[in-house]
């Protein structure tokens, strides 16, 4: 036992003084009230009778003298704050609590699951023994610790006061590896997992429990559910002004619950309802719906579920989804003339192509464009927008030219590049080409015997690429590679994806791309502002609620991204009622043994709470004085 | 008020007080955990307050005193007694003000995984060790050290030496754990800080990301970076393969081996448990930095192969034995099926046998055999049309055939013999369209390609020196000579032409001969209607080449025989003229012969009659078929020639004379020059013409050569359609698969798309994961659609090493396309010896206001910031409860009232 509060010297100092005084007070006779009797030798039998019990009234107030001084011991030392030391008897207990979007279920009383979970955290935070430590980890998308390894049940309590379910999936593997780290190394580690139990199965299978006495305490009651489980946007890639929209919807249902439920699905864009259709599921159905063609820039679209008898779980009857603006790319060739180059360029109609001869070339104009075409001309410094360079050569050439090659051919090709998308260079005649020198951060698109020829370069805000040779000197442009090479550099360098626009999932980081910014403002659909740094042109970000986020760069335009939970295991709400890890079924938690708290204090104060009410009695009563 | 009332007012208004105490406090504290009272004050247990309902009890007890103490102070002592009741509630409902402090807690985050150094640990044991001299008054340190996962370390006691740090977890860096264990040892009310020792390369987690939930947590992460590795290391970072290869073709193995410093070390590739038969072994002189090493094999068989390279060598300077190998594998995809249609279905085993040998499935037919619709053609992966004539070949299979190679990337490839490009018939088809190869200009079917007159002088002179003898078997050699469909004709002449053999297939060899055999000499000389009879016989005749060869050994009229041959030119017949004897008019003859577009042969031997007669007519016949023997010239060096030894592939004794057309591509030529391989694209496919055939007619000499295989397998391999994973089976098209690798997780992710760009949606897709050390028992895991046509799954690998995939897509229960790829994780990331990743916990340190390599005493500076935190008032309560018990006691023991 230790005394965590004041020093032991001062209360002993304490203890002298004050029990000093008490003594006294008990020492001092008390002067005896003066009262007149009429006939005093009726009294003296009386006082002869006193006398002789004179050694029982001294006991009587030695026994005052020792409660009182007895009440100030433990006064003191309940100022003295002692604790118990910590005891290997104890537990050591992580309580995870899900707060995932499955959690923000509520049943037929309109009580959420996550009040259900919190409720039960607290019985246990409540059934805590003296000698036993908890913390408590929110299980969402991140696990989040909510508190440390704690004796102190009021902090863990508080802790549990703000908790609300999120709209992000749970990661319970992550969740179990942080609790298990807490409880490495602790006396008796126990985990109690209270949540519904939507978690993937294969997961708790592959829990590696490390001696930890895992519990499950399930909450909730299982219930049907509609919800979106897909909803995504895809940009065709033969026509990439149209969209192709897929929503999936399923039902999900509990075991033994029958007959078809009955919902419309409406597609809308830009709040305006563009398709209505009313639907019947059976239990388990899922439904897929396509809508194909769709144009529009720049355009919300939300998929609603509104089944006729009200969902349980609200958060997935709403999917979120973007046609985010195809911008024409304007390009600026330089050439002196290329008639293969200039047609190249006509095929694509996202482009807004201009030309100009080398010497109308300065920096200044080239920054009004997207990106440049260089046709054998390398201007003096490089140019501050993505630019393809044709046959670059001499000293300001961001490519170092290693060397010529005579009638190369293409014997490797970075397949996997965006450059090579449906290219194919075997067999290209080329009269001469550079052999470039590679930078890091450079890949060889197309090298012949392991020279480059082809170079692509990413420097995050600008891409370069660089063919080796002169079109005019190879067969290159007579082949259809050749214009499909050219648009697959300019598509790379507007970072234009595989057209996939799918919306962010909350179960992961997004990696939201920024090229041109050094800090990122993401405004959730809460209106929360968090500012996410930039590196490598991307910029980490968890959400954690459904809806539109806004992405803006300091000073720059705001630009939507979407996010949808889109979790079967988070919509089926079917709770588990029996947990089984290894084989074995996981056990309900127990409340601890009965113990004392650590802090002894006030323990000591409710027994000088008694011992005073008794005192008062008994002094009252001229049993004690 | 009667003393009984009063006696139960007695009784019940301590108890109407308690309770109405304890509705007060009800009121106040309800179900709150904390009560705010005032200002900064808190109650942090107020339901204790319902302790101070036993006040008015005590009070109530007053009564029933049998104490012998004036009224007045016997109040007084009951109120102090109260008071000192309500004091101890008051402690107990824990009374605090809310104040600020500066006490820092600081975790040291100390990575020990493998990518760092012993000396690297030890430098880090020195942080902590200054951290533990810097720390002073109520500031906390704690220290965790993490590998895969994150450990707390008790420290001793002050003055106590830190015990050498234990390195654990050591195959992963995971610093998300561990800074999200650092949350929880942080006690309320303190300054968090957190201090990453590590070279920042995370094999796990998302360091990036917890950054955010560390900056909501006002957790300042400060970082200082391991140095770069200075340990001896060689490691094998990876082994690429192609994305598609195909079965039997060689490709290349590359492997990427990074090494901290030159060495010479001895790389292994196997393919799966054997060394690669190609190049197995290779001693290398490895440069400091990243190598690249190349091997080149080939797969024998349809399905899965591993490749494996390995580093070893004498006085290896390395320190990790993991990393010394890499695994990868590669999906092969079955035998190519080939449709071989061949005319002459007798000869098809020469060629079906090579290709078979080479791996190629091979279907031969008949040449009436090509299917009639692109679907049924699209079974195979290229189409060979060797000798057949166009005649068996109806539009409906060629508008098939074409629309096979333009919109389905078919390979065709026609093969000469006689009856293949223009002496097949096929001038002026679709296939003529579809191939890189004119084949004349003649525009009829069913043509022979030869209709050749000999005209013949049977006037008595010709008897002398057996000359009309010598003519007779020249004309019957002649005939022997020509193709079975080429016409010939024979006429005689004296002063009149009669015909001798009318003009007719050569095919009927023995009806020809006896008609030559019959003529007999006499009469005089006149060509000119000579020539007209040749002119009349041809000019109705369709054949691609009309021919005369005059043969006369005297002198005619010239009257009306330039005009003639003229006219005869002008109907695309030709006319040659010998010779023979020193009589014969050669300004004639030459005349006829130029005019005639043929060519004048004088001989004043008559037995060289016959061989010039031969030559003519091989002349003649050679714009159609070339048979002699002929050289192979390259003309453009291509990958499909690597490895087959064209330059020394025999002679070919025959060719189909074609013209190549502008936009085509000529890789192999005859000596001749004239196109011997060409080929060009259609759409979406590939057409090739080879002029030679592919059988014991011309090409007897290449069935013997060793190329002769190799070479056909790889001009169908370079040919047939691109589509991986497309062969094999009779099912359509296959989608691309991409793998993104995060330990122990990887995302599969397929495009299903069709050909003509369009999204499959609402496909069936099933992702089966195979390790090839047990690939009866595969994982299934179905895969999702996400959006429209693109299939997502994740699944983890529970082991190192290379993992196959195959996707296979269902619709409507039927399966309908095939994606493979492959994903390997040869050992954990953690070996890859990264330089550190500075980067990322710079990146983490401006995210939550960290500092890059804080000094000890920074690890404590709590700069501007402060934390609140309840300081408890109950000691001063109870302080203040002890002063009462003395002054209770007192007010008891001292009469205070004068009695």
């Amino acid at each position: 036992m230790t005394l965590a509060g004041a020093p032991v010297s001062l209360l002993g100092g304490a203890f002298a003084a004050l029990g000093a005084g008490l003594v006294a007070l008990y020492v001092l006779k008390l002067r005896r009230r003066r009262v007149e009797v009429p006939f005093a030798q009726l009294w003296r039998k009386v006082l002869r009778d006193v006398e002789s019990t004179a050694l029982w009234r001294r006991l009587r107030r030695l026994l005052s003298l020792a409660l009182q001084l007895t009440l100030l011991a433990l006064i003191l030392l309940a100022i003295g704050d002692p604790r118990l030391a910590a005891s290997q008897r104890g537990r050591t207990v992580a309580l995870v609590i899900d707060v995932s979007a499955s959690m923000q279920t509520h049943d037929s009383r309109g009580v959420y699951r996550i009040t259900q979970a919190i409720d039960a955290a607290r019985a246990q935070v409540r059934g805590l023994g003296g000698a036993d430590e908890a913390l408590l980890i929110a299980m969402g998308a991140q696990p989040s610790p909510l508190t440390g390894l704690t004796h102190d049940d009021r902090e863990l309590l508080r802790a549990l006061d703000g908790l609300k379910a999120t709209d992000a999936p749970a990661d319970l593997d992550g969740a179990m590896r942080l609790a298990a780290a807490a409880l490495r190394g602790r006396p008796n580690p126990t985990l109690v997992l209270i949540g519904d139990g939507g978690w993937d199965p294969a997961l708790l299978d592959r829990l590696k429990l490390d001696g930890i006495d895992l519990r499950y305490q399930p909450v909730g009651v299982s219930q049907d559910n509609l919800a979106i489980t897909a909803f995504a946007v895809r940009r065709y890639r033969a026509n990439q002004t149209a969209y192709e929209v897929l929503v999936e919807a399923q039902r999900f249902s509990p075991a033994g619950v029958t007959g078809p439920r009955a919902c419309s699905l409406e597609l809308r864009q830009d709040g305006e309802v563009v398709n209505v259709e009313k639907l019947e599921l059976q239990p388990g159905e899922k439904i897929q719906r396509l809508y194909p063609n769709l144009a529009g820039e720049g355009t919300r679209l939300e998929a609603v579920l509104r089944p006729q008898v009200p969902d349980a779980l609200q958060v997935d009857d709403h999917a979120y989804a973007l046609l985010p603006p195809r911008k024409k790319l304007k390009v600026l060739l330089v050439s002196p003339g290329n008639l293969f180059l200039e047609g190249a360029l006509l095929l694509d109609e996202n482009l807004e192509v201009e030309k100009t001869a080398p010497a109308g070339y300065t920096p200044a104009v080239a920054k009004k464009f997207d990106a440049l075409v260089l046709d054998g001309f390398v201007p003096d410094e490089t140019p501050p927008v993505s630019a393809l360079y044709v046959d670059p050569r001499g000293p300001k050439s961001p490519f170092v030219v290693r060397g010529e090659i005579a009638n190369p051919i293409v014997t490797e090709a970075a397949d996997k590049h965006p450059l090579m998308r449906w290219v194919t260079l075997a067999d290209l005649n080329i009269a001469r080409a550079s052999r470039f020198r590679l930078q890091p951060g450079d890949v060889a698109v197309a090298s012949s015997l392991r020279e480059p020829i082809i170079v692509a370069r990413d420097q995050g805000l600008r891409k370069l690429v660089a063919f080796g040779f002169d079109l005019r000197r190879s067969d290159l442009p007579l082949r259809v590679a050749f214009p499909v090479l050219v648009v697959n550099a300019l598509d790379w360098f507007a970072g234009a994806d595989t057209g996939l626009m799918a919306s962010f999932s909350l179960a992961q980081p997004w990696r939201l791309p920024a090229p041109a910014a050094a800090e990122l403002e993401v405004r959730d659909p809460d209106a929360r502002i968090t500012r996410v740094p930039v590196r490598d042109g991307r910029a980490t970000f968890v959400g954690t609620r459904v809806g539109y986020y806004e992405v803006s760069a300091p000073g720059g335009a705001a630009r939507l991204v979407a996010a949808n939970l889109a979790s079967a295991a988070e919509s089926k709400l079917t709770v588990r009622e029996e947990l089984t890890v290894g084989g074995k079924v996981v056990r309900a938690p127990e409340p601890g043994r009965v113990g004392v708290k650590r802090t002894l204090w006030s323990y000591l104060i409710v027994v000088v709470l008694l011992l005073t009410l008794v005192e008062w009695w008994t002094y009252n009563r001229r049993v004690t004085v | 008020m009667t003393p009984r009332a009063r006696r139960a007012l007695r009784i019940t208004w301590p108890l109407a007080a308690a309770a109405a105490i304890a509705g007060i406090v009800w009121a106040i504290v309800g179900r709150h955990e904390v009560v705010a009272i005032a200002g900064s004050l808190e109650l942090l247990r107020p339901r204790a307050l319902f302790i101070a309902a036993l006040a008015p009890i005590v009070l109530g007890l007053l009564p029933l005193s049998l104490v012998d103490l004036p009224r007045g102070q016997q109040r007084l002592t009951a109120a102090l007694r109260a008071l000192f009741v309500v004091g101890l509630a008051i402690s107990l409902a824990r009374p605090a003000t809310v104040g600020e402090r500066r006490v820092v807690a600081s975790v040291l985050l100390v990575d020990v995984s493998d990518s760092i150094s012993d000396a690297q640990l030890k430098e880090a044991q020195k942080i902590v060790e200054d951290a533990r001299a810097a720390r002073h008054g109520d500031d906390i340190l704690r220290l965790v050290t993490f590998g895969r996962h994150p450990q707390l370390v008790d420290l001793p006691p002050d003055g106590t030496a830190l015990p050498a740090l234990e390195r654990h977890d050591r195959e992963g860096s995971d610093l998300d754990e561990a800074l999200q264990l650092a949350y929880t040892l942080y006690p309320p009310g303190t300054i968090a800080r957190a201090l990453l020792v590590s070279d920042g390369n995370e094999t796990e987690g998302n360091l990036a990301a917890q950054a955010l939930a560390a900056r909501d947590r006002r957790v300042h992460v400060d970082f200082v970076s391991n140095a770069r590795a200075q340990d001896d290391e060689v490691l094998v970072r990876g082994v690429t393969l192609p994305a598609d290869a195909k079965m039997g073709a060689p490709f290349d193995v590359t492997a990427h081996v990074y090494a901290s410093r030159p060495q010479r070390v001895t790389l292994t590739l196997y393919r799966d448990e054997f060394v690669n038969p190609r190049e197995g072994k290779k001693e290398i002189d490895l440069v400091a930095g990243e190598n690249v090493v190349r091997w080149k094999s080939e797969v024998a068989q349809p399905g899965f192969t591993t490749f494996t390279v390995k580093i070893s060598g004498a006085g290896l300077k390395d320190h990790f034995a993991a990393n010394n190998q890499a695994v990868a594998a590669l999906a092969v995809k079955g035998k190519p099926r080939v449709l071989y249609v061949e005319g002459e279905p007798s000869a098809a085993s020469y060629l079906s046998n090579a290709l078979k040998k080479e791996n190629i499935d091979v279907e031969v037919r008949g040449p009436t055999g090509l299917p009639g619709n692109p679907r049924e053609l699209a079974r195979y992966d290229l189409v060979l049309l060797s000798d057949v004539p166009a005649m068996y070949v109806g539009p409906q299979q060629m508008a098939a055939l074409e629309a096979y190679v333009r919109d389905l990337g078919g390979g065709f490839i026609m093969a000469g013999g006689e009856n293949s490009f223009g002496s097949g018939g096929w001038t002026g088809s679709k296939m003529e369209q579809l191939l890189p190869v004119r084949f004349d200009v003649e525009r009829k079917r069913d043509q022979p390609s030869l209709a050749l007159v000999l005209t013949i002088d049977r006037s008595g002179s010709m008897q002398s020196e057996n000359k009309l003898e010598l003519a007779k078997e020249a004309a019957k050699a002649t005939a022997e000579l020509l193709g079975p469909d080429d016409l010939i004709g024979v006429d005689v002449f004296d002063q009149t032409a009669q015909p001798v053999v009318r003009l007719q297939r050569a095919a009927n060899r023995t009806r020809i001969q006896t008609q030559i055999a019959s003529v007999q000499a006499g009469g005089g000389t006149n060509i000119l209607p000579a020539l007209r009879l040749a002119y009349e016989e041809l000019d109705p005749v369709s054949a691609k080449v009309k021919h005369v060869i005059l043969l006369t050994d005297g002198q005619a009229s010239y009257d009306g025989i330039a005009q003639l041959v003229d006219e005869m030119v002008e109907h695309k017949i030709t006319v040659s003229a010998v010779g023979v004897g020193g009589e014969a008019d050669k300004t004639l003859l030459t005349m006829i012969a130029e005019r005639g577009g043929g060519r004048f042969y004088h001989t004043l031997d008559a037995s060289n009659v016959p061989k010039i007669f031969t030559k003519e007519t091989s002349q003649v016949a050679r714009s159609a078929l070339v048979e002699e023997a002929i050289g192979v010239q390259v003309v453009k060096r291509v990958e499909l020639l690597d490895g087959t030894g064209i330059e020394s592939a025999p002679p070919l004794r025959g060719y189909v004379t074609v013209k190549p057309k502008p936009m085509s591509e000529q890789i192999l030529a005859t000596t001749r020059g004239e196109p011997l391989l060409a080929r060009w694209r259609v759409g979406l496919g590939q057409a090739v013409a080879f002029t030679s055939d592919v059988k014991n007619r011309w090409a007897i000499d290449w069935l013997r050569w060793p190329g002769y295989g190799k070479f056909w397998a790889h001009l169908v391999r370079s040919t047939m359609r691109h589509t991986p994973g497309q062969s094999g089976g009779a099912t359509g098209a296959s989608f691309d698969l991409a793998v993104d690798l995060d330990p122990p997780h990887a995302h599969v992710a397929v495009d299903a798309v069709s050909a003509d760009d369009k999204f499959l949606s609402g496909l069936d897709s099933t992702l089966q994961v195979i390790d090839p050390a047990h690939p009866q028992k595969p994982v299934e895991v179905p895969l999702a659609e996400i959006a429209a046509g693109r299939y997502e799954g994740t699944f983890s690998m529970d082991r190192y090493g290379a993992y196959l995939l195959r996707v296979l897509h269902r619709q409507n229960g039927t399966e309908i396309a095939e994606s493979a790829g492959t994903v390997s994780l040869p050992y954990p990331r953690e070996y890859l010896a990264l330089p550190p990743d500075e980067a990322l916990l710079q990146r983490v340190a401006s995210i939550t206001n960290g500092r890059a390599h804080p000094t000890p005493a920074q690890l404590f500076d709590p700069g501007a910031e402060k934390v609140t935190f309840h300081r408890e008032l109950w000691p001063f309560v109870l302080w203040a409860c002890a002063l009462l018990l003395l002054v209770d006691v007192a007010s008891r023991r001292m009469r205070l009232y004068p009695g």
